[in-house]
């Protein structure tokens, strides 16, 4: 039913009432998007950042992807992933011991693994005659440092090069950079339709630090466009204000506040050379396997949702800018002042609440939500392997 | 001398940050401390 058609007909209460629970309508659960809707755990078969590499040392750490725990061990400059569990009783090898060099320890009983192959070396307690020795492994995983983030591939078969997996601007150019990377609340479905949502920003971030100067529109039609493995959010009308009959006016104006923003990064006064050379057409775009890019003017903001379990994502931010000399070292002190605080911080934060309170479906879309449905199709299209049974470190089962 | 003391303090600041150990423990230091990583990136390929 389109929402022309429905607009003709009375409203009809959507809610659950003390009588009962409203029915799911048609179109109103995920039953369109098959494939999504099962991708509580996320896609498998692509790299996802997992942390900074200067987080990860000689002392196993655990972290968990697409619901599997991984314990990762630093040997030297290379970091090493294996799957957190000793396969004698269960304890997480994040818990072990650097007992000989390239290996880790369990520390139950000194069951000892080869950090590269996941091969068990030595029994500790059982000398070195062991007859279980060799005769077992634990899954390891590839692992790759790239932008200072230690990237880890959750799949099977071939293992694709990490770059596929990473915008062709970061790899092409020099840059300064600034980051953090949180793990909050809600599914990683959630944070990437919330972060390519159209309706979302002129209403939930207007009262935020970061737009405090700046004008947002009140309200915009968009088409989504295909630019290569992104979709891009196109602009094709921009109003700053509209008068709602009987309620009056709505409007993001304020006198404090510099308008407008151009409408796509190409069109501002001053666009960074290797910006502009990208001629992407709006604003914001999103790409598989959850990957968010803000393009600005000077500076580009890329967020990666990565899925941990059912409740949490990894929200990985990055604000890159193309530049080098003193304009770097100026971007690092804006970005430890300022940015790091208002944007990464409160404007994402207020993502964050959204994403955590969120609950659907069901859900009941409206006109701008064409930005979530055409993410969940490209998704669908894309036919990607869904993780349905992750290796715990614990069977919660 | 008193003008000299100043750029030679920035100079001995500057030249012991630069050093890669250095730059390691600092920016370790400031990931424990903010949760934030600042870094010049060099093309990849």
């Amino acid at each position: 039913m389109t929402i022309e058609r429905e607009a003709a007909q009375p409203p009809v209460w959507q809610n659950d009432t003390p009588e009962g629970q409203a029915p799911v309508r048609e179109g109103q659960d995920w039953s369109s998007w098959p494939t999504y809707d099962s991708a509580v755990l996320g896609l498998r078969d692509y790299w996802y950042p997992v942390g900074w590499a200067e987080q990860f040392g000689r002392k196993p750490q655990t972290v968990r992807l697409l619901g599997e725990d991984i314990a990762l061990v630093r040997e030297g400059d290379e970091i090493y992933a294996l799957h957190d569990r000793c396969p004698h009783r269960g304890v997480p090898l994040s818990l072990g011991r650097r007992q000989f060099p390239d290996t880790v320890s369990c520390p139950y009983h000194g069951w000892t693994f080869e950090l590269k192959t996941g091969n068990l070396c030595a029994v500790l307690t059982d000398g070195p005659d062991s007859p279980i020795c060799g005769k077992l492994k634990v899954r390891t995983y590839p692992v790759a440092q790239r932008l200072g983030l230690v990237w880890i591939y959750v799949g099977a078969g071939p293992v694709p090069p990490v770059e596929r997996d990473i915008p062709d601007e970061l790899l092409e150019h020099d840059f300064v950079m600034g980051g953090r990377s949180d793990i909050r609340n809600g599914n990683w479905r959630f944070a990437a339709e919330n972060g390519f949502d159209e309706g979302h920003a002129k209403y939930l971030h207007n009262t935020a630090l970061w737009r405090l100067f700046k004008v947002m529109p009140a309200w915009n039609k968009t088409r989504i466009q295909q630019e290569g493995p992104w979709l891009v959010r196109v602009q094709e009308e921009l109003h700053w204000e509209a008068e709602y009959p009987g309620l009056g006016v709505w409007t993001n104006k304020r006198w404090w506040k510099r308008m407008p923003l151009p409408d796509r990064p190409g069109k501002g006064s001053r666009v960074n050379p290797v910006i502009d050379s990208l001629n992407i057409p709006g604003f914001v775009s999103i790409r598989l396997p959850g990957l968010l890019r803000v393009a600005y003017p000077q500076f580009i903001h890329y967020e990666w949702y990565v899925p941990v379990d059912e409740d949490h994502v990894r929200y990985v931010q990055i604000m890159a800018r193309f530049e080098r000399g003193l304009t770097a070292a100026a971007f690092k002190l804006k970005y430890l002042a300022g940015i790091r605080w208002l944007f990464h911080g409160q404007f994402t934060g207020q993502d964050a609440w959204m994403v955590d309170v969120s609950d659907a479906p069901p859900e009941r879309l409206y006109r701008p939500d064409v930005s979530i449905t055409t993410w969940r199709r490209l998704v669908e299209r894309s036919k990607p392997v869904v993780q349905t049974r992750p290796l715990r470190a614990k069977d919660e089962s | 001398m008193k003008l000299r003391t100043p750029v030679v303090v920035t100079a001995a600041v500057v030249a012991v940050a630069s050093l890669p150990q250095v730059r390691r423990g600092l920016a370790r230091l400031l990931l424990r401390t903010t949760g934030t990583v600042v870094r010049d990136q060099r093309r990849i390929r």
